[in-house]
C-alpha cells in the first residue's frame, strides 16, 4: 500500500489546497459567529493535514511486495464501468428499456460468457422487471426513447 | 412503564396491518437474500433498494428498509458458512468456525444455532430500544444546540477513527464528506457555496446518489474485478442434519448471552458497529472457552457468539440513531438519510412528533425477528439456491437498479451521473483502503452540524467557550478527541492494525 498511500497523500493535499483556496473566497466570519467559509475552510485544512500524515506514514513503510498484475480483472472492471457509462449516455435517446436491456446483455455475455439464450432471458427479465416496478408501480417517468418504452 | 407498554401496543396495531406486515416480510426476505449474496451487504442493499420505496407510505417504507438492515445480519451467515466468504462484513468471523462446521457436514447446526442466537440478540436489542429509547429521547429533549453539535462531532470523529483500518484515511473521508455537504445553498448564511453558476449545484450534493454510487456501483465494480469463483459446499438439508445436538445447545447458550450483551453495548456506542462487535464476541468466546484449541476447527461457540453480537449491535445502533439522530455506521447513516427523506427527522422529537411511526417501527422489529428465525431455519435451502445464481447475472441486475434508482430520485439524468462518478470514486477509495462510512456520515450530518454550531454561537454571542462551559458538550467533545487521537496515535506510532480495523 506504500505507493498507493503516497499517491493518495499527494492527491489529498492537492485537493485540500483547492478546497482551502476556494473556501477562502467566502467570508470566514459572519453574523452567526462564523461565516460561510468557516466549515469548508477547516474541512480543507483537515484534508491537507490528513494527506500529509498519510504521506509521512507511507514514506516510512517498507516497499510494496511485487503485485501480480491481473489484466483480466482490469478488463472486467473497465468493461463494467464503461458499459454503465455508455448505457447512461444512450438512455435519453434509446429509452430506459432498450439501454438497460443492452447493459445487462453486454455484461452477462462479456463477463460471464453465458449462452445467448441466458443472455436474452436475463436481459429481457431485467428490463421487464424495471418496467413493471418503476414505470407501472412507482410511476417514475423513465425516459421512453424512440420505441416508446 | 405502563405508558411504554401502551405505546408498544399501539405500535403493534399499526405494524400488524396487512400492508405493513407485507412490507416487513418483504424487507426481511430481501435482507436475507442480500445478506446471503457474497460481497453485497446491508449498506449496499439499503442504498440500492431505497428508491423502490418512493411513493410508499413512509411507515411501510422504513419498516421495509430496516427489515433489510437487520435481515442482512441473518442472511450473511449463509455465505459465510457455505462458501467461506462473508455475506455481510459483520459476519466475517463466522467464516472461521462456521465454514469448518460445514465441511464436517454440520452446516445445519451452524445455521440453527446462529438463527437462534440472532433471534435472541435481535429481540433483546429491540426490547432495550423499547425500554431505553423513550427515556433517552426524553433526556435528549433537554439538549441544546451545543450538545447536539458535540454529539455530531463525536459521531463523525469516532466513525473516522474506528471504521476502517486507517484512522488517517477515515479522517480524510470524514472531512471530505463535511466539505461535500457544504456545496449548494448554505442554509445558515443564505449564500451559495461551490456552485460556480450551476443551477443543478444549488441544491447541493444529495446524499442518495452518492450512497447508491459508492455502496452500489462501487461495490459491484470491486466484485467484478475480483470475480472470485465461489465453491458452494453442497449440503443435504434433511431435518435430522439440521438440528443441533443437546451438546451444541449447552455449548452455545452462554456464547449467545455474552454475544448479545457485547453486541448491544458496542452497537449503542458511536463509531463501532456490528463488525467490531462480532470481532470482540469471537475473541471473548475464545478466551472464555474451556477448549480454545477447537476454535478455527468448527467450534460452535465461534458461530453462536459473533452471530448473536452482530444482530444485537445492529439493533443497538438504532437506539442513538432514532433517539438522538446520531448514526454509528454506514448503514445507519443511509437509514438516517431515508428517515429524513420521508420527513421523519430522527432525534428526541421523533417519539414526540411521530409516535405512531416510531412505535410501529419498533413493533415491526419484534415481528421481523420472528419471521427471520423461521426463514433462516425452515427455509434455508431456498436461500441457499440464491447462491447458485452466477454473479455475472446478479451483478448486472444490481447495476440496473443503481442507474434506474438514481434516475428516479428526481427524474433526472444529473443524479445518474453523480451516482456514476461516486461509483467510480467508491471503487477507487475502497481498493485503496479508505472507509466509506465517514464520508456518508459527514455528508448526512454536515448541514445539521453547521446549523447547531450557528445556534450555539448565537446563544453565546459568538464565543466558542460555550462548548467548554456546558458540562455535557465538554464531555462529548473530549470523548471525540479521545476517539480520534488514540486510533490515530496507534497508527502513526507504527502499530499497524489488522486489515479489518480491529486488533482483536
Amino acid at each position: 500500500m506504500k505507493k498507493g498511500d503516497l499517491i493518495g497523500g499527494v492527491i489529498s493535499v492537492l485537493f485540500g489546497l483547492v478546497v482551502v483556496f476556494e473556501a477562502s473566497k467566502l467570508p470566514y466570519w459572519g453574523a452567526q459567529g462564523f461565516g460561510p467559509g468557516f466549515v469548508p475552510l477547516w474541512s480543507g485544512v483537515v484534508i491537507i493535514v490528513g494527506g500529509l500524515l498519510l504521506f509521512g506514514a507511507a514514506w516510512r513503510m517498507p516497499a510494496d511486495p511485487p503485485v501480480t498484475p491481473d489484466p483480466a480483472g482490469k478488463m472486467r472492471l473497465l468493461l463494467t464501468a464503461g458499459t454503465v457509462v455508455v448505457a447512461a449516455l444512450l438512455m435519453p435517446y434509446l429509452g430506459f428499456a432498450v439501454s438497460m436491456f443492452l447493459l445487462v446483455a453486454v455484461l452477462v455475455r462479456g463477463l460471464g460468457k453465458h449462452s445467448w439464450l441466458v443472455v436474452g432471458i436475463s436481459s429481457f427479465l431485467t428490463a421487464a422487471a424495471v418496467y413493471l416496478v418503476f414505470v407501472r408501480w412507482l410511476m417514475v417517468p423513465l425516459p421512453a426513447g424512440m420505441l416508446g418504452l | 412503564m405502563m405508558e411504554t407498554f401502551g405505546n408498544l401496543l399501539m405500535g403493534f396495531s399499526i405494524a400488524l396491518s396487512p400492508v405493513n406486515l407485507l412490507f416487513a416480510a418483504l424487507g426481511v426476505v430481501l435482507g436475507t437474500i442480500i445478506g446471503a449474496l457474497p460481497g453485497i451487504g446491508s449498506v449496499t442493499g439499503v442504498a440500492v433498494l431505497l428508491p423502490i420505496t418512493f411513493g410508499m407510505d413512509p411507515t411501510a417504507a422504513i419498516i421495509m428498509l430496516c427489515g433489510i438492515y437487520y435481515g442482512a445480519m441473518y442472511g450473511g451467515t449463509i455465505s459465510s458458512v457455505l462458501i467461506n466468504t462473508p455475506g455481510d462484513a459483520a459476519t466475517v468471523m463466522t467464516t472461521i468456525d462456521g465454514h469448518q462446521m460445514a465441511r464436517q457436514g454440520r452446516a445445519g447446526p451452524a445455521f440453527a444455532v446462529s438463527a437462534t442466537g440472532s433471534f435472541v440478540a435481535g429481540t433483546f436489542g429491540v426490547l432495550m430500544l423499547t425500554l431505553a429509547g423513550p427515556a433517552l429521547a426524553k433526556w435528549g429533549l433537554q439538549f441544546g444546540p451545543p450538545e447536539f453539535f458535540a454529539l455530531m462531532v463525536l459521531a463523525i470523529l469516532s466513525l473516522a477513527g474506528l471504521a476502517g483500518s486507517s484512522p488517517v484515511k477515515g479522517i480524510i473521508m470524514g472531512a471530505l464528506g463535511l466539505m461535500l455537504s457544504t456545496v449548494g445553498l448554505d442554509i445558515v448564511h443564505g449564500t451559495l457555496r461551490f456552485t460556480y453558476g450551476s443551477v443543478q449545484m444549488m441544491n447541493g450534493i444529495d446524499f442518495l446518489p452518492v450512497a447508491i454510487g459508492m455502496f452500489g456501483m462501487g461495490e459491484v465494480l470491486v466484485q467484478m474485478e475480483k470475480m472470485e469463483r465461489f465453491d458452494l459446499l453442497e449440503t443435504k438439508f434433511r431435518l435430522r442434519d439440521l438440528l443441533p445436538t443437546a451438546q451444541d445447545w449447552v455449548r452455545s447458550r452462554w456464547a449467545i448471552v455474552r454475544g448479545t450483551l457485547i453486541g448491544f453495548v458496542i452497537g449503542v456506542l458511536p463509531g463501532a458497529g456490528a463488525t467490531i462487535a462480532s470481532f470482540l464476541a469471537y475473541a471473548t468466546e475464545k478466551r472464555c472457552s474451556r477448549h480454545p484449541e477447537e476454535f478455527g476447527r468448527g467450534a460452535i461457540e465461534g458461530v453462536a457468539g459473533p452471530e448473536s453480537a452482530n444482530n444485537a449491535a445492529s439493533a443497538g445502533a438504532l437506539v442513538p440513531m432514532m433517539t438522538l439522530g446520531i448514526p454509528g455506521s454506514g448503514t445507519t447513516a443511509v437509514l438516517l438519510g431515508a428517515f429524513m427523506m420521508y420527513g421523519l427527522q430522527p432525534g428526541p422529537l421523533l417519539f414526540k412528533n411521530h409516535p405512531d411511526f416510531a412505535w410501529a417501527l419498533i413493533a415491526s422489529m419484534y415481528i421481523g425477528n420472528i419471521m427471520l428465525v423461521v426463514l433462516n431455519t425452515a427455509f434455508i435451502p431456498t436461500f441457499v439456491s440464491v447462491l447458485r445464481m452466477p454473479q455475472t447475472i446478479m451483478m448486472p441486475g444490481i447495476l440496473v437498479l443503481t442507474v434506474v434508482g438514481a434516475y428516479s430520485l428526481s427524474n433526472s439524468m444529473a443524479d445518474v451521473w453523480i451516482m456514476i462518478i461516486f461509483g467510480v470514486i467508491g471503487y477507487l477509495v475502497k481498493v485503496y483502503g479508505y472507509p466509506l462510512a465517514p464520508l456518508i456520515i459527514g455528508l448526512v450530518l454536515g448541514p445539521l452540524t453547521e446549523v447547531n454550531l450557528a445556534r450555539s454561537l448565537m446563544m453565546s454571542q459568538g464565543s466558542f467557550a460555550i462548548f467548554m462551559e456546558r458540562p455535557l458538550s465538554m464531555v462529548l467533545l473530549l470523548a471525540s478527541l479521545v476517539a480520534i487521537i488514540i486510533p490515530l496515535a496507534r497508527q502513526l506510532m507504527g502499530r499497524q492494525r489488522s486489515h479489518s480495523g480491529v486488533s482483536a
